[in-house]
């Protein structure tokens, strides 16, 4: 069961980013240049996020020769289970909103 | 490397350095991470990593301990300090019991600061407890056992001094710790 515990605008969009291709491995960079996050915002989210087990974290060894390797993140089952969730309740608030309007 | 990017990778280095224990490898990912981007984006990044993991630093439940602890000690250290410079007064009016009183006191206060230093947050509890338990006694007996004196009033204000500041101390030693504990239980 997942518990309803991250809200806010920008775990919203973090996870949103992070659930459009649930299996691929993000590195903290793209995940800034998608979401339009400080690397201040993000970081403490994604640690938080997997402190709470939502998000899987391994190191993986850089595409370029020479540099270290890199972390890479993706959503574990748990929070692919929340993503959808938040999903879910975002496109049911759009339809809502919408509703009112015509 | 330019200014600016040796800047950033120096934020970066700190940020590792003052990183909690449990928030090091996130604080390595940050620092690799900066080497894939590019130099105009590195300072921001580097900026935002660093204060991230001064906020981490600050909130650790380790940190809290740490300084709970040393808030305590300095306190008890300062309290010491005043007992000695009213020890120095009362002896000064020729007060010799209530100065030898004060001296006795003060070296109590400086050794609850020595195990609170020593020992942690329990050990202030352990032996603040009984002495404001006692100081409680003290402060409702005063005027039942103790003759009436120019004194008397005195030591009730001393005997409730010692509660408040006591209970204080106490509520500080178990208040912190109990909270960290909650706050962990709270993230995961």
């Amino acid at each position: 069961m997942v518990r309803r515990i991250n809200s806010s605008q920008q775990t919203r969009a973090v996870l949103l980013v992070l659930f459009e291709r649930p299996q691929s491995w993000r590195y903290g960079y793209d995940l800034i240049k998608e979401t339009g996050l400080r690397s201040g915002t993000l970081y403490p989210l994604l640690m938080r996020l997997h402190d709470q087990a939502l998000l899987d974290a391994e190191w993986h060894p850089s595409a370029q020769a020479g540099r270290p390797p890199r972390h890479a993140y993706r959503l574990t089952q748990n929070g692919i289970a929340l993503a959808e969730e938040v999903l879910s309740s975002t496109t049911s608030t759009l339809a809502g909103a919408a509703g009112a309007l015509a | 490397m330019n200014t600016v990017n040796q800047i950033a990778q120096a934020a970066l280095r700190l940020a590792v350095l003052i990183s909690p224990t449990e928030r090091r490898e996130w604080s390595l990912a940050m620092q690799a991470e900066i080497l894939n981007i590019s130099s105009d984006k590195a300072l921001p990044f580097a900026l935002g990593c660093l204060w991230a993991m001064v906020h981490a630093r600050a909130t650790d439940g380790n940190t809290l301990l740490i300084a709970a602890r040393w808030t305590l000690v300095l306190g008890a250290l300062a309290w010491s300090t005043l007992h000695v410079r009213l020890a120095g007064q009362l002896s000064a009016s020729s007060a010799s019991i209530p100065s030898i009183l004060a001296y006795v006191a003060a070296v109590a206060i400086a050794l609850g600061a020595y195990f609170t230093a020593v020992k942690g947050l329990r050990a202030t509890f352990i032996l603040a407890a009984p002495v404001a338990l006692l100081s409680g006694l003290a402060a409702i007996g005063v005027d039942y056992l103790l003759p009436q004196s120019p004194y008397s009033h005195f030591y009730k204000a001393i005997a409730i001094e010692y509660v408040v500041i006591l209970l204080v101390g106490m509520l500080i030693a178990i208040g912190v710790p109990h909270w960290v504990v909650q706050r962990e239980r709270a993230i995961v």
